[in-house]
């Protein structure tokens, strides 16, 4: 009879973390100025967020940390590790090199103000 | 098709009936997401329990953690995307006493961390028999 022997070396998997890719809840408002676009992005600090703009596309990039705090066991788990992800279209009259990103308590803020040269102006009107 | 309009808001207190709980399972994913606000995840060891809540957008100084003898609170308004604001809360129950002077809460990043120590009166503890 023959015995198959499966080494160890064999069958080892790749250990990777796995997280979902989600979009975050995003929400953009309008003003004079340009837009503010808002997401929810709770458990992610700076250094593991990336905003980027290329090609007048926004991305928005970040992974959260969950704490496992030692000596406990996880009784119920509603919050996984998680990628964040989403990227938006900018209008033209986006000025990308005035973007400006801020995070504080969970929230992401970009402002995307409007290039000066296409705001809308208001003509004067000369009386004859 | 949904019908998380149809539960009782008082499941809420069903989330932890003694040491039954639930291991994600219905309330960690479906209910969890859609229905119960802040999300958590809670930890259970010798010393007591851990809960972390994703509440983005909150003052952590306008946020309420109470705890009234097994029962644990939390709520607030907190902002949204949008710039709304949503008022919520959830509540717990634990399976024993909380030694409620020894709370500790912690709010980083739209991350609350509670950690709550067993009430001492109700650790487990072994009596030595004193032989005569």
């Amino acid at each position: 009879m023959k015995t198959d022997v499966v080494k160890q070396e064999d069958v080892q998997v790749e250990r990777r973390e796995c997280r979902d890719e989600i979009m975050p809840n995003t929400a953009v408002r309008q003003d004079k100025d340009g837009f503010l676009l808002v997401a929810e992005l709770p458990g992610v600090d700076d250094k593991s967020l990336q905003v980027t703009v290329e090609d007048s596309v926004l991305l928005i990039e970040a992974a959260n940390t969950v704490a496992e705090p030692e000596g406990y066991t996880l009784a119920l788990r509603e919050i996984s590790p998680v990628t964040y992800k989403a990227s938006f279209e900018l209008p033209d009259r986006v000025d990308a090199a005035g973007v400006k990103a801020s995070l504080k308590n969970g929230l992401l803020r970009v402002q995307l103000p409007i290039s000066e040269a296409k705001k809308p102006k208001r003509i004067a009107i000369a009386a004859e | 098709m949904t019908h998380y309009a149809t539960l009782n808001p008082w499941r809420l207190m069903d989330d932890f009936l003694g040491f039954d709980w639930p291991l994600g399972g219905a309330v960690g994913s479906l209910a969890g997401m859609g229905y119960r606000y802040p999300r958590v995840n809670v930890w259970e060891g010798p010393k007591g329990w851990v809960f972390a809540a994703e509440i983005p957008g909150v003052d952590p100084a306008k946020l309420d953690v109470h705890v009234d003898g097994r029962e644990l609170s939390i709520k607030g308004n907190r902002e949204r995307a949008d710039g709304g604001a949503l008022a919520f809360e959830r509540r717990f129950e634990l399976p024993q006493e909380v030694a409620s002077d020894d709370i500790k809460a912690n709010f980083s990043n739209g991350v609350l961390t509670v950690a709550l120590p067993r009430h001492r009166a109700s650790e487990p503890r072994r009596l030595t028999i004193e032989v005569a």
